[in-house]
């Protein structure tokens, strides 16, 4: 029954991020409307027909601008995914493997777990200034952490296993290892926890729009439509309800097809009886 | 006289004085402290196509000499001469073209195959870092599939779809892939079914036959190693404390074992047979710890009938009767 | 014979592996007794159902998706399956396991542990009195200066003093029945041997029964009174142990038996000096043959083999033998 449950639930994830994958490649065709064209007569008009999820206070149709706010947050998101998993499997592994940087990175590593991950965030993109690229970076900085530690717990833990230890004496290379055994090993964790970081990442992404300092107003994002539609909370709720169920719905997605995920490539988890 | 001659002119391996010494680390500066003295001056050699069992409990260091061996670990001191080269000095590229000469076959079924590669590239793995690939790997591997019993079908397997035996086969197939002649096997059958056991423990024997090998067989069976060693190192507490032969007549270690722990020890497996009378020894107490152990013989404390000199002075191990040593001031 | 425990026609099922896969029955039609004072041993390879049985009498079926199916398990006159199980269970019937670190708390000390188990069954039992009983029971398991030991945490004692404080554990509350599952198999020769005599000692001077479930041919051969042997969940071949070992009868314990290495004779190699190994592997339990359990392994099969699952027959003196080839002289049948 509860795995029934689990089994829906995760094909609804996987859909729904089907959905949003198709949507933002294919936004244009979705929305013929510029998500930019202001029709200043319609503004804050209700969902209609024309106008299926409503207009913005500047006439600007909001399902055209949700539509393409999913190809802002999808970019950002995947960007912070790329960014964070990339330094973060090197340094992880680094540390895993070099006994002697060791100390050093994980310190330094662990001082930047230390701070919330938004007040990071915003500190960075106050130094580096706002613009797509450094908003990726500074959320991408303080999710690489998180990575690192798994990296570095899994190399550790490779390093150690016994299928190793046979192929350093069938003669095999270090390099060759870490290449054909190593990493292999490591892959399915590590796309498992890719999926965890483009879920909160994207909540941190709409914080920043929200906050003011994320990707400029012009670009359609959610959390931008969300600052913006803030004001008009109580006149038109629907500026903040499709953008905000956006989110919620996206990030849900992420976490529930990541768990799905860590259930379906951990041999440990999948296993359902033992000791047969 | 002329066994003699061959047997010193063949030798494959030497061990002398090998030392291994595990440092533990204690404090808030992750200073050594103190050492487990996993093994402690250990010698033996080993002769072409012999296989020399080496016994004893948990942490005496059985794995330990097995793995300084084969360079998986660093050795403290002490020399490891194979086939008249000295493979303690051996480094980087050097060592790894050696390696093909000196393989091993691990106790774990499961978690000495890695669980994402292919029975091909497990067993091929050890050709390809040698350069050895296309046909030529291809035909090895199938040659080795062939030895160890297993279907050429099954080289795009993987690992899991194979029970603990087949898997077992698998790394033995891995190990004589790069054509060695010498095999160490750590508790090759040790986590294998009983009736497992005895198809792994035929064919290491074939191929032992077919292909001229040598095992140095580590375990903690009794009579597993009887079945399949000809000669039976014992140690105890990282140093050997008898070695003899299997089989021949009245010098055969099994029946006349002459250090006090390798007769407790064999007193101690218990024999599916009810009917046999036999003498129990029950040893007192624990196997004592390697940090610290006992002084003179390390035995004495559990020992029935040591003497004072027992733990004044560490026994050497002396030869009694052809082939048969043992280290004991008593024997 | 008066039995203390006795199974009837036990079958116990599991979830299938995977999500979606059938139950599978790692115990099948077993019946089994233990007399009082007895020590049955019930030996087979893993996945043979020793364990699973064992799991059943605790009532420690793994949950969720273990049950038991058909069959009675009676201790003392009594259906195990009522309400009465969890008061028997630990107070009546105890259990040691293979593993004696990972059966131990390490949070807490070993006494506490002990004074634990008394407590759940005796409410009422005082601090000063519970902590003399436990150090005098650690004392007769062979646990040095036990006052010391009573305070010290799992992880500094060594593998075997940790079974011994799994023993006291269990025989603390003078149980009927101990079962007693791979008690040494994580355990050295020359500490097997003292655990093993240590369980002798005990259960002569406290009149329990032990139900021993090992894979070691040679630990049954040396310590039960009876030996069941279990493959794919059936018993296969039960009688008394000199009985079994004289007169070996099915053709897998045959096969196990020649397929030791032995300590003392050659007598089990084949004539080219080969072990007389049992060909194949125990099928797995989701694809298990559908005559004989055993037919595709047996070198004795016939026809009948492959369709018709035998019953146990019954031999002369307590032997019985699930296997075909003792099915003629109808009057031999149970």
């Amino acid at each position: 029954m509860r795995f029934l449950f689990r089994r829906w639930t995760a094909l609804l994830g996987f859909l729904f991020i089907a959905v949003l994958l198709i949507t933002a490649a294919a936004a244009p065709v979705i929305t013929p409307v510029s998500p930019q064209a202001m029709n200043p007569a319609e503004k804050l008009s209700p969902p209609s027909g024309l106008y299926r999820f409503g207009t913005d206070n500047f006439g600007r149709d909001v399902f055209s601008r949700v539509v393409h706010g999913a190809r802002t947050s999808l970019i950002g998101g995947g960007g912070v995914v790329l960014f964070a998993t990339a330094l973060g499997v090197l340094a992880g592994a680094a540390a895993g493997y070099f006994r002697r940087i060791e100390p050093y990175l994980m310190r330094l590593i662990d001082v930047m777990m230390a701070f919330p991950p938004l007040l990071l965030a915003l500190v960075l993109v106050s130094i580096l200034g706002r613009g797509m690229l450094n908003v990726v970076v500074a959320v991408g900085v303080t999710y690489l952490t998180r990575t690192a530690r798994v990296v570095y717990a899994l190399t550790l833990r490779i390093r150690e296993e016994p299928y190793i230890e046979a192929a350093v004496a069938g003669g095999v290379s270090q390099a060759a290892i870490i290449a054909r055994h190593v990493l292999p090993n490591m892959l399915s964790p590590i796309i498992v926890q890719a999926t965890f970081t483009f879920a909160f990442s994207l909540l941190d992404l709409a914080a920043l729009d929200f906050l003011g300092l994320g990707i400029p107003p012009a670009i359609p994002s959610w959390g931008n439509m969300l600052s913006e539609g803030r004001l008009y909370l109580t006149r038109a709720p629907w500026l903040l309800l499709f953008p905000g169920a956006c989110i919620v719905l996206t990030v849900l997605s992420f976490n529930i097809a990541g768990d799905a995920l860590r259930d379906r490539l951990d041999p440990r988890l999948s296993r359902s009886v033992e000791g047969v | 006289m002329l066994m003699e001659v061959i047997a010193v002119s063949d030798v494959l391996l030497s061990v002398a004085g090998l030392r291994k010494y595990f440092p533990i680390k204690g404090g808030l500066l992750r200073r050594t402290v103190n050492h487990v003295k996993a093994v402690d001056d250990v010698s033996f050699s080993l002769r072409e196509g012999e296989t020399l069992g080496l016994v004893g409990e948990s942490g005496c260091g059985k794995s330990t000499t097995g793995k300084v061996i084969l360079r998986l670990l660093q050795a403290d001191s002490g020399s490891v001469t194979f086939r008249g080269a000295d493979l303690l000095s051996l480094k980087g590229e050097a060592l790894r073209r050696a390696r093909a000469g000196f393989q091993m076959i691990f106790q774990d079924p499961y978690a000495s195959l890695d669980p994402h590669m292919t029975i091909e590239s497990i067993v091929g793995e050890p050709l390809t870092a040698r350069g050895i690939g296309g046909s030529e790997r291809r035909r090895r591997v199938a040659e080795v599939l062939e030895a160890v019993g297993l279907d050429s079908s099954c080289r795009s397997r993987f690992p899991f779809e194979f029970s603990g035996g087949q898997r077992q086969r698998v790394g033995i197939a891995r190990a004589l892939a790069p054509e060695p002649s010498l095999i160490v096997a750590d508790e090759p059958v040790s986590a294998l079914d009983v009736s497992v056991q005895a198809q792994v423990l035929n064919l290491m024997v074939e191929a032992r036959k077919r292909f001229g090998l040598s095992y140095l067989f580590i375990s903690h069976d009794l009579s597993v190693v009887r079945y399949i060693s000809n000669r039976v190192a014992v140690m105890y507490l990282g140093r050997i404390v008898e070695i003899g032969e299997v089989g021949v007549g009245p010098s055969d270690f099994f029946t006349t074992p002459l250090h006090p722990y390798s007769r407790a020890l064999l007193a101690s497996v218990p024999e599916p047979d009810p009917f046999r009378h036999r003498t129990r020894v029950v040893l007192p107490g624990d196997v004592p710890s390697q940090i610290d152990p006992p002084s003179g013989c390390s035995f004495h404390p559990r020992c029935a009938a040591a003497e004072r000199i027992c733990s004044e002075e560490t026994p050497p191990l002396r030869e009694h009767g052809r082939g048969h040593w043992v280290a004991c001031h008593l024997a | 014979m008066n039995s203390l425990l006795s199974i009837e026609d036990l079958r116990v099922s599991i979830r299938g592996l995977f999500p979606g896969t059938d139950r599978i029955y790692p115990v099948d039609g077993v019946s089994l007794t233990v007399a009082s004072g007895e020590t049955l041993g019930l030996v087979g390879e893993s996945g043979c159902g020793k364990s699973m049985t064992s799991m059943a009498i605790m009532g420690l079926l793994p949950r969720p998706g273990g049950r038991v199916e058909r069959g009675r398990i009676v201790f003392r006159g009594q259906d195990l399956a009522g309400e009465d199980m969890l008061k028997i269970r630990g107070r009546d019937i105890s259990m040691i396991f293979q593993d004696p670190m990972t059966s131990l708390n390490p949070v807490y000390t070993v006494g506490e542990q002990i004074v634990e188990a008394i407590r759940a069954h005796e409410p009422g039992a005082s601090r000063g009195e519970t902590r003399a009983r436990v150090v005098s029971m650690l004392g007769k398991v062979g646990i040095p200066s036990p006052e010391k030991r009573f305070d010290a945490y799992p992880h500094l004692l060594s593998g075997g003093m940790r079974q011994r404080v799994m023993i006291a554990m269990a025989l603390i509350l003078h149980p009927g029945l101990l079962i007693a599952d791979e008690p040494t198999t994580a355990l050295d020769v020359t500490i097997q041997a003292q655990i093993l005599y240590l369980m002798a000692d005990l259960r002569r001077e406290m009149g329990m029964s032990v139900l021993l479930i090992t894979h070691n041919m040679g630990l049954v051969a040396e310590n039960a009174d009876r030996v069941a042997v279990m493959y794919a969940g059936r018993i296969v071949e039960q009688a008394p142990t000199s009985e079994l070992f004289r007169a070996p009868s099915h053709p897998y314990t045959r096969g196990l038996l020649d397929s030791i290495p032995r300590m003392t004779d050659q007598g089990a190699l084949d004539p080219d000096g080969r072990l007389n190994a049992i060909p194949g592997m125990v099928p797995p339990l989701y694809a298990l043959p559908g005559g004989c359990k055993f037919a595709p392994r047996c070198q004795s099969r016939t026809e009948r083999c492959d369709s018709e699952e035998p019953k146990l027959f019954g031999l002369a003196n307590g032997h019985s033998v699930r296997c075909w080839l003792f099915a003629d002289g109808g009057d031999r049948r149970v």
